[in-house]
């Protein structure tokens, strides 16, 4: 670890992204996802227009908004839980905005984790998606056994 | 409202294509997954969590992709050659603005039965 445990900073910017909805990031995300619903793949009712799956955009700015910062200054790990709250929907064409900051850490049956959070935005601060994900720290010691 | 359930086979090649370049190697390679301590590469969560909006999309649509809320945890490895499913049950629904918004409790399942993902995932009634 870059910082110690003792020094993880709360409430720290982890990073930052920005970028614009295309075409093509959401034909690869489906097809990396064998997903298929109208409302992604061309555009269908209730929507004007074609819209990216909601969990899109977050997955294509996590290395950004938080894992660049987690290997540079905490080391290795892997998700221990994942949330969203999708409040609206993302047409293709969208810029997006996000901001990642690190909002909690905790010790629990002698494992480690960290606790992030970005809110995506579009230009009118608009708010489409809150990604709060926690990580499990991977310390010398743990060890998940192939089954 | 029973969920509808989908199922997915993984494997290396579509793990690696999820992850893309910009992400760690335990989600695509076993060597680097070994030194790490995990054994051999595992999904990477958001592809699991995935699989669980694929579901709710399904099942609300627009009542999710709107207003959609989930939040899992990943309490077992899913790795090449397993088949995932997702699974739901209605658990309570609520007035919200007017809307009827519905609560499940979600979870995604190996093809041994065995729980990997866990959570619950809510939006709102067509």
């Amino acid at each position: 670890m870059a910082i110690t445990w003792d020094t993880v900073p709360i409430g720290a910017e982890t990073g930052c992204a920005d970028l614009v909805v295309t075409d093509a990031m959401i034909d690869e995300y489906l097809a990396s996802m064998e997903l298929d619903l109208p409302w992604f793949t061309t555009g269908a009712a209730p929507y004007d227009t074609r819209i990216a799956p909601p969990d899109m955009v977050p997955k294509l700015c996590m290395t950004a908004l938080f894992q660049d910062y987690m290997h540079r200054e905490i080391g290795p790990n892997i998700r221990a839980k994942q949330a969203f709250t999708f409040y609206a929907p993302i047409p293709v064409g969208t810029a997006v905005h996000a901001v990642g900051h690190l909002v909690e850490k905790y010790e629990r049956r002698g494992r480690r984790f960290v606790t992030f959070e970005a809110l995506f935005t579009d230009v009118a601060g608009r708010k489409l998606v809150l990604d709060r994900r926690t990580q499990l720290v991977l310390g010398e010691n743990f060890n998940i056994e192939k089954k | 409202m029973e969920p509808i359930a989908v199922s997915k086979s993984i494997t290396l090649q579509k793990m690696a294509r999820y992850t893309g370049s910009g992400s760690s190697g335990i989600h695509s390679d076993d060597s680097v997954a070994h030194q790490q301590g995990l054994g051999a590469a595992l999904a990477q969560g958001g592809q699991l969590v995935g699989y669980l909006n694929e579901m709710m999309f399904r099942t609300l649509g627009p009542g999710y992709i709107s207003g959609g809320e989930i939040s899992v945890t990943f309490i077992h490895p899913v790795r090449p050659g397993d088949t995932v499913t997702t699974r739901g049950v209605q658990k309570e629904s609520s007035t919200e603005d007017g809307r009827t918004r519905i609560e499940f409790e979600v979870w995604l399942e190996n093809q041994k039965g065995e729980k990997c993902t866990v959570g619950t995932a809510t939006g709102f009634a067509l």
